[in-house]
């Protein structure tokens, strides 16, 4: 009979325990801050799912407090999906969007939003105007140092920072 | 908090060929420099070779980037022919949804630590800056407690308080050592029990509620009011101390406060009571709202008749008879919660 040994991933019984401890506690600190039990369950879900994947595997030393630190995350994100696809529906409401897209169009601007959103968090508001002028607007950096009235130097190093962001979304 | 919760174990292999953050750094300028002159200079080109053939790392940040850069590209970013996102639509969207974030998380329980049962102490308050103390108690007793528009309900606290909530509020109840209420939104009162304090906080501000006191508390946006029936609460706005004594209320708009006399028709909803001591019918009107679902409102030509009364608030439309009885005026209704009170 195998013996469990330092486990390479988490879903031993480890996570079941945790599971069958937590689950309901982890439920209701969801709906307190989404006001919505159903969705409340479903992020509860999503969030042992999202430590059963992880690659690499926690020893969890204190339930809760890590069970809540990615549910923290999950609600920050439906928060960020939610407003982003507001912003957007109020451009095309305002027609500040010149062509009405299709609606399946708009999921998926809404999706490429959320992503570029996801992957500038924390940067500088100047980091994040440097990175969507050059990616989405194609301007060069000179382009971009006299748009923002800054230096080519500081344009770079703004970028720089804006792709190691990126990355670090990506690979962590 | 220096408090550890996790630790990551990762694989041996990973070490090994994890890039180092300074060896990513060079594969960003790398690929600036490379970007800077479009592939095309050879030396450039020869000196990037020769980086990368020197570590295995560089290979994989160098390779990791060329992904992250595809991944984020203007041909991958740009949808369809149809639906460009330009970077001023992206930052608009994105600044948007970060402000969205930060009045939320602003609306996430902040728990903060007590010292010793009952005494807030200030300096702790004040350094820990309040909203960056959002730590989560995890073994707290924690309670939702929420009314609908025209229910109230009462409660007994663990901890000998007892707490009602007024018409359309949202409580957030945390029993510790040191009983914690937040007040999300609309109005409460709180008794304390004997030897018993009770923080309350509405916005950013902590009301401790010393024991056998009365206490109401009202928030709407950036505005609260706080009423001391009996007993004093020790207040803490904006890195100020204040205490209120009985008799007393506190507005609080924004940052700014003021103490004024307590007004007594605005605690009396605790025994169920609307009351008017010579209340211009407009701003009685604006407090029967809160009560009933729909719109309510009245002219502006009706507006400054006064009224007096106590009223059971249990049933708004016998108040409205009444009130448009006793004034002559009468209710223009368009349906069921859309109510008008009009001249005759």
């Amino acid at each position: 009979m195998a013996k469990y040994t330092t486990p390479d991933s988490v879903s031993g019984p480890n996570l079941e325990a945790i599971y069958i401890e937590h689950s309901s506690w982890l439920k209701h600190w969801l709906q307190q801050h989404l006001g919505c039990a159903e969705r409340a369950a479903d992020m509860a879900q999503d969030t042992f799912v999202r430590i059963l994947t992880k690659k690499t595997a926690p020893i969890i030393e204190t339930p809760r407090a890590y069970l809540s630190t990615i549910a923290h995350g999950l609600v920050v994100n439906h928060w960020r999906r939610q407003a982003l696809e507001q912003a957007y529906l109020e451009l095309i409401e305002t027609q500040e969007i010149a062509l009405q897209p299709s609606e399946e169009d708009t999921q998926i601007v809404i999706e490429k939003l959320e992503q570029l959103a996801l992957a500038l968090d924390g940067l500088s508001s100047r980091s994040k105007h440097v990175f969507l002028y050059a990616r989405l607007d194609n301007m060069t950096y000179p382009q971009i140092a006299k748009k923002m009235d800054i230096t080519v130097n500081m344009v770079q190093k703004a970028m720089g920072a804006a792709m190691k962001n990126c990355y670090r979304a990506l690979y962590g | 908090m220096a408090r550890r919760i996790v630790s990551e174990v990762t694989p041996d292999e990973h070490r090994h060929t994890e890039p180092t953050d300074k060896q990513l750094s060079e594969a960003i300028q790398w690929l600036m420099r490379t970007e800077e002159t479009m592939g095309g200079d050879p030396l450039v080109q020869a000196q990037l070779e020769e980086w990368l053939a020197s570590s295995p790392q560089h290979q994989i940040a160098w390779q990791r980037l060329a992904h992250v850069n595809q991944q984020f590209s203007a041909t991958n970013l740009q949808i369809t022919a149809k639906n460009d996102v330009s970077a001023r639509v992206a930052m608009h969207s994105i600044q948007k949804s970060d402000a969205h974030i930060a009045s939320k998380r602003r609306s996430l329980k902040v728990i903060f630590s007590l010292a010793g049962l009952g005494i807030l102490d200030a300096a702790t308050l004040d350094s820990m800056g309040l909203y960056k103390a959002s730590h989560y108690a995890y073994d707290f007793v924690n309670a939702d407690l929420r009314t609908s528009v025209g229910e109230q309900s009462h409660h007994q606290l663990a901890d000998g308080s007892k707490l009602i909530l007024n018409t359309e509020t949202a409580v957030d109840v945390d029993l510790a050592a040191q009983a914690q209420l937040y007040l999300h939104y609309g109005e409460m009162a709180l008794t304390t029990a004997a030897n018993k304090t009770v923080a309350l906080q509405a916005n950013n501000n902590v009301f401790v509620a010393a024991e056998n006191s009365d206490v109401t508390l009202y928030k709407d946006n950036d505005f609260c009011q706080l009423q001391v029936i009996s007993g004093a609460v020790n207040c803490f706005i904006n890195g100020e101390t204040k205490q209120v004594r009985a008799g007393n209320r506190l507005e609080i708009n924004n940052d700014r406060f003021v103490t004024l006399a307590i007004d007594q028709s605005a605690v009396s909803w605790r025994y169920g009571v609307l009351i008017a001591e010579q209340h211009t019918l407009g701003d009685f009107i604006h407090q029967l709202a809160r009560y009933r679902v729909g719109h309510l409102s009245c002219a502006d030509e009706i507006k400054n008749l006064t009224l007096s009364g106590s009223f059971p608030i249990n049933n708004t439309e016998l108040i409205l008879e009444n009130v448009c009885q006793t004034l002559a005026i009468k209710q223009h209704r368009m349906s069921r919660y859309y109510v008008k009170l009009t001249a005759v």
